[in-house]
């Protein structure tokens, strides 16, 4: 009864200093007031999705963000994670997410018709600059990455019944070719911003790669090599304009595909060095895509991954590169034979646009023993590089 | 606001800390839910060495681990801080977030993956060495020599910049997997082993860390954090 006590105690404490009135896009709810969201999450065949994880985000912004930048403010990495998570259940769990400030969360089971219900007093929501109470509904699906839809929309009164959910679909088809792997979809009818289709390890959730792509595409097409030959689940999910800019978007449930026939990675288990750090790196070519991360710790600008011997190189990959500033958003890759391994000389791929997750096609496949890779800007993460061989 | 002063609890703790929090929260409105739960606790540590077999030290503010040709190797035994003796109650495993260890060093010339934060489920006294869990009696030798690991994964260190601009790094070992599942498993542990280990891929293979002993901010400490939602609820 003491324990029940002092957390009663705490949140008459957190309530009584933490109400957030500012009208706008929402309406005036008094402090106490109940608000209510309710709805229905259906599978492709519109029958209820029973027992699924569902959790309500209430956040100061709109839950919409490009996880494809390199350049975040500090206080915007949890909330790519938490607003806009690679897999619902990924990333250091929700509960380590729930600790950051800026955010409020609820979790719910749905029920055997799939309904589900949200309530909240109107004094825990926080609204965004113009007034609004953003919600963010995600199927989390059974709690292992197995997730189904994300909604997204602003509270306009003390009750909202949402329309049923639909399972989330695009219809992909995926084909393994003898250098990339292959997706196509038919492009839906209905008002598209953008895809983004993530990879992730499927043992361990690690995120592999992810890409964004326009509303008018129809096709992906990815170097094997950014791949270990293993299970890699992924998912789509698909931008849709709504409420005046803001968008909506669903996510598809997750699928996983193994590789047939594995492209080699010719960075695999080489060593690299980087601008103020002395040890050898060893982080970059461990095909380990969840290293604890470090570089933000050294202001580097370079990293020189070294080969040993002359390698023919088709394309370059960097995964999950982040800068600590916004000096600049390209990348400069140049390479290094090993006669003159301190003299690097272009590869045609000179100020480059730095993205998160970016494959660097060589305008010409050729030999180099050294890569450097370097950015005005100071390296704040970089999870893995690979190299592809090839022709493509 | 009285009722955030006439709060009664086990927990004595953790109930200064919040009340603090949320004392704080109030006072100023704008950030008023802009603010996570976490609070520190100090971490008291001795440094053992294997050149050193039956003698301790917890006098020095520095201690430099690792492993040289003239001093062997040496290793930092950290106690387990007394306000982690709160995840054994389950309201408050349920509501921690995160559980790390920080640990300051003038520089980090070893691959992070050569640095490890090990558990141990023995006791030991402040008198504890290389080969004893305390060196001042007979028959509390260590099974191993350098402490007795537990067969749980050992965790390796994200390193940060220190906090106020020197060039001092921070480690933070983040233990609270393996911790919540320990407490799960109903596996008690007594504290950390801190040590680096020797490898080509390593600039040095030493590592000069600030100790308990230390009299500022560097000296060694946990963070718990917590999820405001489900401690409100």
């Amino acid at each position: 009864m003491k324990t029940f006590a002092y957390f009663t105690s705490i949140f008459v404490c957190l309530v009584a200093c933490s109400a957030d009135k500012k009208p706008g896009n929402s309406p005036y709810f008094a402090d106490d007031a109940t608000l209510t969201v309710s709805g229905q999450f259906l599978d492709k065949d519109e029958k209820p999705l029973a027992a699924r994880n569902i959790v309500l985000k209430n956040l100061r912004r709109f839950a919409y963000f490009d996880p494809t930048l390199t350049y975040f403010k500090e206080s915007l990495n949890w909330f790519a994670h938490l607003a806009f998570p690679m897999f619902p259940s990924y990333e250091l769990s929700y509960d380590s997410q729930k600790a950051k400030p800026n955010y409020f969360i609820k979790n719910v089971v749905t029920a055997n018709d799939g309904s589900f219900r949200f309530q909240m007093r109107a004094d825990q929501t926080m609204r965004d600059s113009e007034g609004g109470i953003n919600i963010t509904l995600v199927n989390d699906g059974e709690g292992k990455s197995a997730s189904y839809a994300k909604y997204n929309f602003v509270i306009k009164a003390a009750t909202s019944t949402l329309d049923p959910i639909h399972l989330c679909s695009l219809g992909d088809v995926f084909q393994e070719g003898s250098d990339s792997l292959n997706w196509t979809w038919t492009t839906p009818t209905y008002s598209l911003d953008h895809y983004e289709f993530r990879f992730a390890d499927a043992q361990d959730n690690s995120l592999l790669w992810t890409s964004r792509l326009d509303a008018t595409e129809n096709s992906l097409k990815l170097p094997k090599a950014i791949f270990r030959a293993q299970s890699v689940r992924y998912a789509v999910e698909i931008f849709y304009h709504f409420e005046d800019q803001k968008q909506l978007s669903c996510l598809t449930p997750s699928q996983v595909f193994s590789i047939t026939q594995a492209k080699s990675n010719l960075a695999q288990g080489k060593l690299a060095q980087a601008e103020n750090i002395k040890f050898k790196i060893t982080s970059l070519s461990n095909d380990r895509f969840n290293d604890e991360s470090y570089f933000a710790a050294y202001d580097s600008r370079w990293i020189i991954l070294d080969l040993l011997e002359e390698t023919s190189i088709g394309s370059i990959h960097v995964h999950n590169l982040q800068f600590a500033d916004s000096v600049s958003d390209t990348l400069t890759i140049e390479g290094a034979h090993l006669s003159s391994p301190n003299q690097f000389e272009s590869l045609g791929l000179d100020a480059v646009k730095a993205e998160r997750f970016a494959s660097y096609n060589l305008p010409t496949p050729s030999s180099w023993a050294r890569i450097r890779i370097s950015s005005l800007s100071v390296f704040d993460n970089l999870q893995e590089i690979t190299i592809q061989a090839g022709s493509n | 606001m009285e009722a955030c002063l006439h709060l009664e609890s086990n927990f004595k703790h953790l109930k200064i800390f919040l009340i603090g929090f949320f004392i704080f929260a109030c006072n100023n409105e704008e950030d008023k839910k802009d603010t996570s739960i976490a609070i520190e606790d100090k971490v008291f540590d001795i440094t053992i060495s294997s050149s050193r077999p039956s003698s301790y030290n917890y006098n020095d503010p520095t201690a430099t681990i690792g492993s040289t040709d003239s001093d062997g190797e040496t290793r930092i035994l950290l106690a387990i801080p007394q306000i982690l003796n709160l995840y054994r109650e389950d309201i408050i495993l349920s509501s921690i977030a995160n559980i790390e260890i920080h640990i300051i060093t003038s520089s980090v010339d070893i691959n992070p993956e050569n640095i490890e934060l090990s558990f141990i489920d023995k006791s030991w006294t402040p008198y504890a060495s290389w080969n004893s869990r305390f060196s001042l009696a007979e028959g509390q030798e260590w099974s191993n020599p350098g402490g007795d690991i537990m067969d749980l994964e050992s965790v390796s260190p994200s390193i940060e910049k220190a906090p106020d601009g020197s060039q001092q790094k921070k480690l933070i070992f983040n233990i609270t997997k393996t911790l919540v599942e320990a407490v799960s498993q109903q596996t008690e542990i007594q504290g950390f082993l801190l040590r680096a280990k020797s490898d080509p891929n390593n600039a040095d293979n030493t590592l000069k860390v600030f100790t308990s002993n230390y009299s500022g901010s560097y000296a060694p400490k946990a963070v718990l954090s917590f999820n405001k939602s489900e401690v409100i609820e």
